[in-house]
This record gives C-alpha cells, structure tokens and sequence, in this order.
C-alpha cells in the first residue's frame, strides 16, 4: 500500500514537472493568478505585468530546481512573491513608488462584480465592501498584502502561504491578524456612518 | 450571552482555523454570526472582484519570449560549434598564404631555371663555336682568303 502510494505521488510529481516544460501553458493556466497577486501586492498593474512575465520565465529557466514538493501554483507564486520582494526591496522602486503612483484604480476593481441576479442594493452593498477591503489593503505593506491576497483571493491554506513566503506560521498569522482587525474595524465605521 | 467573540477567536474563525470554543459561540450569538458573515461577504466581494479584474488584465499580459527549446547542456555545443567554425577560418588563411607563398616560390624557381637555361645556352653556343676562344684571333678572315 506504501509503495503504490509513494509510485502514486511519483506519477503526480512527474505530472507537474512536465506541465513546467510548457510554458505556453503555463502562462495560459496561471497568468491571472500570477498577476492578481503581484498587482495586488505592488499596487501598480504595470510593474505587476513585467514582474508576471519575468515570474514564468523564470519558473521556465529554473523548472530543473522543481522537485514537485508543492502544486505548481504554490511553486509559480512562490518565485512571484520573491520577486515582489526583491523589487520592493530596491532604490529605485521605492523612489518611483514616491514619485509616481497609479494603483488598481478602486473604482476598476469594484465594477468587476458581477450584477448577476442580485439587486440594485446589494450590489451597492458589495461595492463599498469591495472598496473597504481595498482601502485598508493599501495602508499595508507590500508583503502583509502579499499574505492577505494568498489566503483571502487564493485561498491558500496556512502551511502553502508559509510554502510560498518561507515565513514561518506565527508570522503568517500576525500579518493576516492585523489586516483582519483593521478590515473589521473599517467595516464597523461604515456601519456607524450608514444612514439608519 | 455575556461576551462575543474576542479578536482573535474572531480572526481564527475567518481564517478557518477556529476552535470547538468559537464555533460553539458562533452557533449561539446572533451577533457574532451576522459579524462573521458580513466578513465572509466582504472577503468573499473582494475576492471575486480581483479574480474578475485579473482575468481581463491578464489578457494584455504579452507572453514571455520563449526560452530556446534546445536543453541547457546544448550550450556548450554551440560554443564548440563557434570555435570550431573560428578555427576553419583561421586554419583556411593560414593556408591561402602558404599558398600565396608557395606561388611566389614557384615563380622564383621558374625564373631561376630560365636564367640557367639562358646560362647553358650561351655555353653551348660557345663550346659548339668551330675556331676555339684561343685560336680565334688567328683565324683567316674569310673576306680577305677570297680576295
């Protein structure tokens, strides 16, 4: 039983060593996840786009250093919060990051809800969420929303978010805490400043 | 019900990772639950619009170059292979001048036979003369034996 376990898990690793040797695929399946994260991370869709074709090239170049010991989205995202914090970390990006700002416009982001079948009002009610959350997304740091967008947006489990940042557990929790209490805390005022 | 749920507890049921003790509390305060699912609804919006913004921004995300399909161990092939090329070239004018002065040689020599050709002619001529060098200048003149 062990054994066909271990050629089982074998079988899965070899899978996702090949789907690293497409990288037309590759960025087919997983662009928008790449993307999501490191806009949502930087705050500017422009740099974020650079940033996500270096993320697969990489992931190409490297993909020899894949030993399937997680998912390729964990392993795609973990080189992608990498370079989200090798950028954040120079000169040059905090200097234009001072001087020339253009975020994810909120507005953007907001009107991407889908009306579907829901009403005017909570459609309304959805939007100022979505821009509350947005709002205290952008009073974090670039790796505390890093950590927010993988477990709130991908919906990552604790350990792959550790995986991906190579933080360890309690920090992951101190960050996602934080941005929690201050999304609570937002929501609370906007209650109290609703009309009755 | 005395107290809610404090901070923590809160953030631990959002995260998933809530104890039996908040669980409990959520299944009987009406106030934390509505709390809790207003959070829920918030992430969840959130959610849903970043997944919908990035599926249209990632469209004008241009594909990467792609890499050189050849492996990385070819590499080395192709320096080789450019060495190799260097190699020809060099060797190949090396040769163009050995023959150049190969031709040239060849050209001496030719040059050198004529003028020793030239030499042996005028010694045959001189060896095959009737009246030797000595004897010559007490030759008849023939002009003067007809008259």
């Amino acid at each position: 039983m062990e054994q066909a376990l271990s050629m089982q898990e074998l079988e899965t690793c070899e899978d996702r060593m090949s789907e690293l040797d497409d990288i037309d695929g590759l960025v087919v399946r997983y662009r928008a996840k790449v993307l999501r994260l490191v806009a949502l991370s930087l705050d500017d869709p422009d740099e974020a786009a650079s940033i996500t074709q270096d993320c697969f090239l990489r992931a190409y170049l490297t993909r020899a250093q894949y030993r399937g010991q997680c998912t390729v989205s964990t392993w795609l995202l973990q080189i992608a919060y990498n370079l989200v914090r090798d950028r954040t970390r120079t000169r040059k990006f905090q200097f234009w990051r001072r001087a020339r700002q253009c975020p994810i416009e909120v507005s953007e982001l907001a009107g991407q809800l889908a009306s579907g079948a829901s009403s005017a009002e909570s459609q309304l009610l959805a939007r100022e969420r979505v821009e509350q959350v947005r709002a205290v997304l952008a009073e974090l740091s670039p790796r505390q929303r890093s950590v927010f967008v993988l477990r709130f947006v991908e919906e990552m489990e604790l350990p792959e978010i550790v995986t991906a940042t190579g933080m360890n557990l309690a920090t992951v929790k101190t960050h996602l805490y934080r941005a929690l209490r201050e999304v609570r805390e937002r929501m609370g005022e906007g209650r109290k400043g609703a009309p009755a | 019900m005395s107290t809610h749920l404090k901070s923590e507890q809160f953030n631990d049921g959002l995260l998933g990772i809530a104890g039996s003790e908040t669980t409990a509390h959520l299944d009987a305060c009406p106030q934390c639950r509505t709390e809790m699912e207003a959070m829920r609804q918030a992430l969840g919006s959130f959610r849903a619009a970043a997944v919908s913004w990035s599926e249209g921004a990632a469209k004008q995300v241009a594909l990467p170059n792609k890499p050189r399909a050849h492996p990385l161990w070819i590499r080395p092939l192709w320096v080789l292979a450019a060495t190799a090329i260097i190699l020809a070239i060099i060797i190949s004018f090396s040769g163009w001048r050995g023959h150049r002065n190969k031709t040239a040689a060849t050209v001496d020599a030719q040059a050198q036979i004529s003028r020793d050709n030239q030499l042996l002619a005028h010694i045959e001529s001189e060896v095959s003369e009737i009246t030797p060098m000595p004897m010559q200048p007490l030759q008849v003149n023939p002009q003067v034996r007809a008259r």
